[in-house]
């Protein structure tokens, strides 16, 4: 302890609570992606992604509930509903006291979907009403191969008629800007841009003394334990906390449809 | 030098009594939970069954409106569902609701005879709330089969065993649909 209050000490100190700050930027960088679109099958363009996640994020936001959209190349011949319980599970969408949540499944090979609808949700998305949004906006826009508008549609309907029920109002599609919803996925804004030029300098000054690389090298360490831990999930950063879905579960209700 | 022997041998005995007591008490616990598990799970099945069962009399008076010699069908389901009105035991209930299902997968095949009904609104909401009351008791069925399926083996293996038969606790019975996967009720939307 001696040893580290020599005339190098500010030096070290600094080094420190930088390596600290570090560290908890990478924590943070990987618990404050909030994925609720997983397109394995592409269907989605970039632009719709981003609306689509933009209209979930708003609703939940002001709903405090939860969804998942999830287009898959093929059900491996499950059928859809046992897939969809399951997924639901694995990424426990919704409070998990209220199972709150809401999954939307697209199979499109398979040409089959599903809308599952977590306990909570159950009184105010009655499968009746489930199967109305299907029949009305998803399959008549599936059976003319727009899976996007299909999607769009039939996820904003859903919220809509969901905050209706709780008497919150959504903005409306598709009239003018999207909504005006701060991104929290990844796209790198002003600030992280200077953040990340901050960081390349300060690692520069890392690498070229020895106490910094030793450092750098601990933080880098222990930043990579933090990741691996949330990446033994299929989809990333799962599992509850900050970011990710809160743990529910779903009953079976819901409605399921091909095209 | 003796007492101090003895001493080490009283410790050791209470020692090896608190550890068995404490493993029993554990045990115990186990069981008793895992008990109330599997009838949590299967208050869930009845609920569901109860959700279907409220759906028939609409279902059926749409349905009449429609084809109304179908007597036969109709009779058949009347039956069923006065057979699960009476149920009384766990074993009663599963039987019953087995005869439900067969009645109402006949019920749906009829249907595919009557284009107009297939086309009534009322009866497709119909139709996605049976289809979602079918999904859900599937579902809870699951998840009570899955309770069962630990109880049994829980009560069944050594030394566990001992506490379960102290317990008087027997094995449960899963809630197996005979005539699932092959005449379940699929609605079809084309």
């Amino acid at each position: 302890m001696l040893n580290f209050l020599n005339k190098k000490a500010p030096l070290r100190l600094l080094f420190i609570i930088i390596s600290l700050y570090l560290s908890l930027f990478s924590f943070s960088f990987s618990a404050g992606i909030t994925q609720r679109v997983f397109d394995e099958a592409g269907l989605l363009d970039n632009t719709n992604t981003i609306k689509l996640e933009q209209i979930i994020l708003d609703w939940e936001t002001k709903t405090k509930h939860q969804m998942a959209v999830i287009t898959v190349k093929s059900l491996n011949g499950v059928e859809i509903e046992e897939f969809a319980i399951k997924k639901f599970e694995e990424l426990g969408i919704g409070n998990k006291e209220r199972n709150d949540g809401l999954l939307f499944i697209v199979a499109p090979n398979d040409r089959k979907l599903r809308i599952e609808v977590g306990y909570g949700l159950e009184s105010y998305l009655p499968d009746g009403l489930v199967g109305e949004i299907r029949d009305t906006y998803i399959v008549p826009n599936f059976r003319n191969n727009d899976f996007p508008a299909g999607i769009l549609q039939g996820t904003y309907s859903l919220l809509m008629k969901e905050a209706e029920m709780e008497g919150i109002n959504l903005p409306q599609l598709g009239t003018g800007e999207p909504p005006a919803v701060p991104a929290k996925t990844v796209p790198p804004s002003k600030g992280s841009i200077a953040g990340i030029i901050f960081f390349i300098v300060i690692i520069l000054i890392m690498l070229s003394n020895k106490t910094g690389r030793s450092i750098l090298l601990w933080s880098l360490l222990a930043s990579s334990m933090g990741g691996s831990s949330r990446s033994n999930n299929s989809f990333g950063s799962f599992g509850g906390g900050f970011g990710g879905f809160g743990g529910g579960f779903s009953g079976g209700g819901g409605a399921s449809g091909n095209w | 030098m003796k007492n101090k022997n003895l001493l080490i041998a009283l410790g050791v005995i209470v020692l090896v009594v608190f550890l068995s007591i404490n493993w029993y008490i554990g045990i115990y616990n186990k069981l008793i939970t895992m008990d109330v598990n599997v009838t949590e799970k299967w208050a869930q099945v009845e609920n569901q069954m109860q959700r279907r069962y409220d759906l028939i009399p609409n279902l059926i008076n749409t349905v009449k409106g429609y084809a109304k010699h179908e007597k036969e069908v109709f009779e058949n389901i009347a039956a069923s569902r006065a057979k699960l009105a009476g149920a009384g035991s766990v074993k009663d209930k599963m039987s019953a609701a087995q005869g439900m299902e067969g009645a109402l997968s006949r019920l749906l095949m009829v249907v595919e005879n009557y284009p107009d009904l297939k086309a009534n609104a009322n009866f497709t909401r119909l139709m996605d709330e049976l289809a979602g009351a079918e999904n859900r008791l599937t579902v809870e069925r699951q998840r009570y089969n899955q309770a069962v399926k630990e109880y049994n083996l829980t009560i069944r293996k050594f030394p566990s065993s001992i506490i379960a038969n102290q317990l008087g606790y027997e094995k449960k019975d899963m809630f197996q649909m005979a005539t699932e996967a092959k005449t379940a009720p699929k609605v079809n939307f084309n």
